[in-house]
């Protein structure tokens, strides 16, 4: 049979899995605390800022 | 808030020598600003050229894309051991399942803010994401896109084990529009800032805006970067309010390099756009944190 699909790739490459990734490279207490507290300073720094009136 | 750093990392020495630096900085403006750093591993190009190092982690084209995500990770995990928060470009809608825990702030850039995978991406990313109006200055399609990804979406993505899936989002409500200048000019000016509040507003997008020094603000002349920021801080010092951040593409030293170049790798140096560098970027800071102060 023809193939019809697929033509144009050379290769498929096995990839880690993000839950293996963040296994072997975990984010720490200190760094999910330090992501947390500056996205609600990032938000709130932009939030209705933009008057309605 | 100022979101400050490379075009792009690739050498882990220099980007924590940078970030140790720019911790020193917000120490001493943590009343008035938040320093977040630009940790960018996917770069869009126009045509070719290297891909970040999340794509080409040895330079030189051989695509290693398993040591790109493990390597881009491992930079995340130190800078916020460091205490510095990071930003990045999200361009592939699988990378977020890798590094979006170690994100504070992200960007849908100039070339995909109309793309509606990109749009459904944001729609459940778990930080604030800045769109960029398009490469041709229009803002209404960044607009667009805030409001697309406020809303819930399905979409096909992968999981935390890598399964493909259909991912079904809450819709982000932190989306903002980025001010980047475009083929028409750049748009960092009172008026044009004035403009887009306008613009904002009759669309009901409450949030405020980032305006990027880079770019097309700074005509693709990085040394022009110093006017823009000096002009959004005499705005928020004149008491402008939508103006919540500023972005500036700054290394340690000022300047790009190319890849292969003849001397090697210069320390410090951007291998894509052009940055100004540290005792610039440091006085660029130090007047936006002073207008914030005397703004606020």
């Amino acid at each position: 049979m023809e193939l019809t699909d697929n033509l144009n790739i050379k290769q498929f490459k096995p990839l880690t899995a993000p839950e293996k990734l963040k296994a072997d490279l975990p984010e720490t207490e200190a760094a999910a605390h330090l992501v947390a507290e500056s996205r609600r300073w990032s938000s709130g720094s932009f939030a209705g800022t933009i008057s309605s009136g | 808030m100022i979101i400050v750093g490379p075009c792009s990392l690739h050498d882990e020495e220099a980007t924590l020598d940078y970030a140790r630096r720019l911790l020193e900085v917000q120490k001493g403006c943590s009343e008035q600003l938040l320093v977040i750093m630009r940790a960018y591993f996917e770069k869009p190009r126009t045509t070719l050229g290297w891909k970040g190092m999340l794509y080409d982690p040895h330079l030189d084209g051989s695509y290693d894309l398993d040591l790109g995500i493990r390597t881009s990770r491992e930079m995340l995990c130190e800078i916020a051991e460091i205490g510095v928060p990071c930003a990045t470009e999200f361009l592939d809608p699988i990378v977020p399942q890798y590094l979006a825990d170690l994100i504070t702030w992200a960007a849908i850039g100039a070339r995909t803010t109309e793309s509606q995978i990109h749009r459904q991406m944001a729609s459940g990313l778990s930080m604030p994401i800045g769109f960029k109006n398009a490469t041709d200055g229009n803002i209404a399609v960044a607009m667009d896109a805030i409001k697309a990804a406020s809303n819930p979406h399905s979409f096909l993505g992968i999981d935390r084990n890598g399964q493909v899936i259909v991912a079904e989002t809450k819709g982000n409500k932190y989306g903002h529009l980025v001010m980047r200048g475009g083929t028409s000019g750049p748009n960092y000016s009172s008026e044009f800032v004035a403009f887009a509040e306008v613009l904002l507003n009759k669309g009901n997008i409450s949030n405020g805006m980032v305006i990027d020094c880079s770019h097309a603000n700074s005509s693709k002349s990085y040394k022009r970067q110093h006017e823009v920021l000096l002009d959004v801080a005499d705005q928020i010092q004149l008491g402008n309010s939508s103006i919540a951040g500023a972005m500036l593409e700054s290394f340690i030293k000022e300047g790009k390099q190319s890849i292969g170049a003849a001397g090697g790798f210069k320390y410090g140096t951007s291998l894509t756009d052009a940055c100004i560098g540290w005792d610039e970027t440091e006085e660029l800071i130090g007047r936006l944190a002073e207008a914030v102060k005397a703004g606020g």
